[in-house]
């Protein structure tokens, strides 16, 4: 039997969904981030942005099976994920490296950049074979952590790899073609990607493994108001308005001594009660419920400790390299960036890359937080991400993390006081509102139309 | 022949549309599929006025393609007091629709490019959230049904009966005739689909298209010169509006019943958008041609290829296929020779048309070989490859190419084709 007794009041209840909020928020943030960062530079809506995140969870939830995170081995990696996963990265370094050696190695230029791609395919091939049976050298806990970074940063590098790719080749060619044509071509990449996770896993919800405990951090054992006392002046779950309880546990008791037996227990775990109702004792099994008023698991610990040091690391990324402040350059006017000797594409191509790895880490900690991933989950939080960018600004940094949590809070909130199945509208609608009013955003900076 | 580009094109495909149906022993369910191309083709022709015409991004279409279609429903289902009759509901549909795109267009107008299109897309989403989600009103993913068959004058019945149940193989129900068979709601949305293109091709050279047009290619010039810009995206949006909510009240009319919440998702909005983009924009036989090939592809020719790879070699399936065949292998003859080939020797090097030649082989050889071989793909066996399945990666595809090689669409307005190749100074001939 289990006793839920938290007298959860309205405050509590206020708290618990902000908290809620935040997690999701900040994974909305991570996303949007992607989203807000190509567009500032490129003014590009990048709707495959949402799908690489899809394809990312995908990769690590082959990468978990692989390394035996998920239950037994099944299969070792199969030759053709290895070679899917590292082809981005071939191009990529294809793309990266090969103009440098163009200039040294004689030949046509596919020759060149070759040796790059073929080291790049051969490092993923070695990670992806290698890594596996490595994190099984651990048990326990120690290799569901080392498995969990590992899988983020191979996941990491492959979206951010994948992202690169996809620029280099679908979008750069079409750099100073009117807007609507890469933003077409962005819906094709998203096509693409959806019907490759489609394939790879098929239409169905898939269950990631549970690799976090989702044992609440407050935890606080109780059994409930009607056993505050020797005397039960409540009657509910089994027991009557005046039955005297003898003993916990086999442990005779006094009113004080039951609030100190229960909370040596465990949450989850069972005790014995003897309730004396007259006549003989009689012995009721109750199982310890989680008397705290506010649930803060392992996995929102695992989403905030992982969020909010990479969103804090970007900004100031931004703010104080070399290359950030190439960035902020490059968004403000590419003209004049290119002007003062900023390599403008290394910089488009720096973003992908940036944007596709929180893609691919935001895969990682939403697959180990919500433990449910589908094909369709790119194109649901995408829109999400993408909505909270543009809430707080599109191509504004701070403004996606705002709209981010926003946009958490919103839905946490939503599903509280509103009811669960008009968040997203009440989502959609707040959007709609917000730009009515302020028609930049949140952040945005008010920008005329440049003639 | 050498004129022959100026043939009415447009008219000449209507016609073939009213006569496909006097063709003995059609199947049924063909016949529903392509009734649903013509509304959707009509559908298109509304986006194309929003996105084609005055540049405006629209992502959400299929909120007014629902609104559409849930007036007709709640307009003549008997659950509701109202039941004025189809026609009437037809009509207020459309007046309805048009009235929501103004409600959401007026203020949000002044957004930018980009933020309008979020704005429609949200709209989209509260649109579905709200069918979902208000049961008393739409019942909910059960949707609205029976919608009663429309009225036609006590003379016209037998014409009507004559027209389409002369045929032995189709029984006559006098309570509800309009569901014996696809004809009667094909030739409904064939009619509307001419009346739509007619009022468009009117419309393009009249003072308010050519606004429209004006607004897309430079909205600060146009309004210099006079033109309302506010006014004119206003109508071009209730225009857009009130020809989807005639597509929603047709779809809705022609299932008898409104679909449920599913069926008025972004995605539908989304796929639209695509046949318009592949079709070509501002283009009404652009929007028609990317309906039908894409929506032609998708509905009718999958099933039939998915068909035939689980059994090729009997019979009947080479010889239904074989149609298929051929007109694909036309369709790529000319493309490469017309255009394509062209395009890849004036981009890239002399050997491009080669090696896509050679990777186009190699990609067939491996599709027979491992069809004939039992070998997989990426550990699947071939005999399980749909053509259903591959659907999503197979338009992407598509629009990533087409944008590449060819923003304008495969029949491009000449107005846009230049807007697109500005930069060259001079048009290309489509």
């Amino acid at each position: 039997m289990h006793l839920l007794l938290a007298d959860s009041g309205g405050l509590a209840i206020f708290v618990q969904q902000l908290l809620n909020g935040l997690t999701t928020g900040t994974l909305f943030a991570l996303i949007a981030i992607g989203y807000t960062m190509v567009y500032g530079i490129i003014e590009l809506i990048n709707f495959a942005h949402g799908d690489l995140f899809m394809l990312g969870a995908f990769l690590a939830l082959t990468l978990m099976v692989s390394m035996g995170l998920a239950g037994p081995v099944v299969i070792a990696i199969p030759l053709s994920v290895a070679i899917f996963a590292s082809a981005p990265m071939f191009v990529a370094a294809y793309g990266v490296g090969g103009r440098r050696l163009q200039r040294v190695v004689p030949g046509p230029s596919w020759v060149a950049g070759l040796a790059p791609a073929i080291a790049a395919a051969a490092v993923a091939f070695v990670a992806v074979k290698f890594i596996g049976p490595t994190v099984q050298l651990f048990t326990g806990s120690a290799r569901a952590v080392i498995g969990a970074v590992a899988i983020i940063g191979i996941v990491g590098v492959f979206c951010a790899a994948l992202n690169l790719t996809v620029d280099k080749i679908v979008y750069k060619p079409l750099r100073g073609a009117p807007k609507l044509t890469p933003l077409v071509s962005a819906i094709g990449v998203s096509f693409v990607f959806m019907g490759v996770g489609q394939l790879w896993k098929g239409v169905a919800d898939i269950n990631f493994p549970d690799l976090v405990p989702s044992e609440n951090l407050f935890a606080k054992p109780g059994l409930g108001t009607e056993l505050k006392g020797v005397t039960v002046e409540q009657e509910a779950k089994g027991f009557k308005r005046g039955d005297t309880i003898t003993k916990v546990n086999d442990a005779p008791v006094t009113e004080a001594s039951i609030a100190g037996i229960v909370a040596a227990q465990r949450v989850n775990a069972d005790v014995a009660v003897v309730v004396d109702r007259g006549g003989t004792p009689e012995t009721l099994k109750l199982t310890i419920a989680d008397a705290a008023p506010i649930r803060f698991t392992w996995k929102d610990l695992l989403v905030l400790l992982l969020t909010l040091p990479i969103m804090a690391g970007l900004t100031l990324f931004v703010k104080y390299t070399k290359l950030g402040k190439a960035m902020r350059a490059t968004a403000q006017n590419p003209t004049a960036a290119r002007l003062m000797g900023i390599d403008v594409d290394r910089v488009i191509g720096a973003t992908f890359l940036i944007g596709g790895s929180l893609a691919g880490a935001a895969s990682v900690i939403y697959g180990l937080s919500i433990n449910t991933v589908s094909f369709q989950m790119g194109y649901q939080n995408g829109l999400y991400a993408f909505t909270a960018a543009v809430l707080g600004g599109i191509g504004n940094l701070p403004g996606a993390m705002l709209g981010g949590i926003l946009i958490g809070l919103i839905r946490s909130l939503g599903s509280q006081y509103v009811g669960e199945k008009w968040t997203s509208a009440l989502v959609f609608a707040i959007l709609i509102v917000i730009l009515v009013f302020r028609p930049s955003g949140l952040l945005g900076a008010r920008t005329r139309e440049k003639v | 022949m050498k004129n022959w580009r100026k043939l009415p094109w447009i008219w000449i495909a209507l016609g073939a549309f009213a006569l496909w149906p006097l063709v003995p022993g059609d199947p049924n369910q063909l016949g529903g599929k392509l009734r649903d191309i013509l509304i959707f083709a009509i559908l298109a022709q509304g986006l194309n006025v929003v996105v084609g015409y005055s540049g405006l991004l629209q992502l959400g279409i299929a909120a007014f393609f629902g609104i559409g279609a849930y007036i007709t429903g709640i307009l003549t289902v008997s659950q509701f007091p109202f039941q004025v009759g189809v026609w009437p509901a037809i009509v207020m549909a459309m007046i309805g629709a048009g009235i929501a795109g103004v409600v959401l267009a007026a203020p949000t107008l002044r957004l930018r490019g980009d933020y309008l299109a979020i704005v429609t897309l949200g709209f989209g989403e509260v649109v579905k959230f709200g069918i979902k989600n208000l049961e008393n009103i739409t019942n909910g993913s059960r949707a609205l049904n029976p919608l009663p068959s429309p009225w036609i004058p006590q003379f016209l019945q037998p014409v009507f009966q004559w027209l389409f149940w002369t045929k032995p193989d189709r029984a006559m129900t006098p309570d509800r005739p309009w569901d014996e068979n696809y004809r009667p709601y094909y030739y409904v949305a064939l009619i509307a689909l001419a009346l739509v293109v007619l009022l468009l091709k009117n419309l393009e050279n009249s003072r308010l298209g050519r606004a429209w047009m004006a607004i897309r290619e430079d909205e600060l010039a146009a309004t210099c010169m006079g033109t309302n810009a506010t006014g004119v995206k206003l109508s071009a949006f209730a225009m857009g509006a009130a020809l989807a909510g005639l597509a929603g009240a047709l779809y809705a009319v022609s299932l008898d019943q409104t679909g449920g919440p599913d069926s008025y998702t972004f995605n539908r909005s989304i796929t639209i958008l695509v046949f318009l983009i592949i079709g070509g924009m501002g283009n009404i036989e652009g929007a028609l041609l990317g309906t039908f090939v894409l929506m032609g592809y998708d509905n009718i020719a999958t099933g039939h290829l998915d068909e035939w790879m689980q059994n090729p070699l009997s019979r009947g399936r080479v010889v239904s296929f074989l149609p298929y065949l051929i007109v694909t292998a036309g369709a790529a003859i000319a493309t490469w020779k017309f255009w394509l080939r062209r395009e890849l020797e004036q981009r890239y090097v002399k050997g491009a048309p080669v090696l896509a030649a050679l990777f186009a082989a190699a990609a067939v050889l491996a599709l027979a070989l491992s069809w004939l071989l039992p070998i997989g793909v990426l550990g699947r066996k071939l005999e399980a490859f749909r053509f259903t399945d591959v659907k999503l990666i197979i338009f992407g595809l598509a629009l990533i190419l087409m944008m590449r090689f060819r923003p304008e669409g495969i029949l491009p307005s000449k107005r846009v084709a230049m807007e697109l190749h500005e930069e060259r100074g001079t048009f290309r001939r489509p």
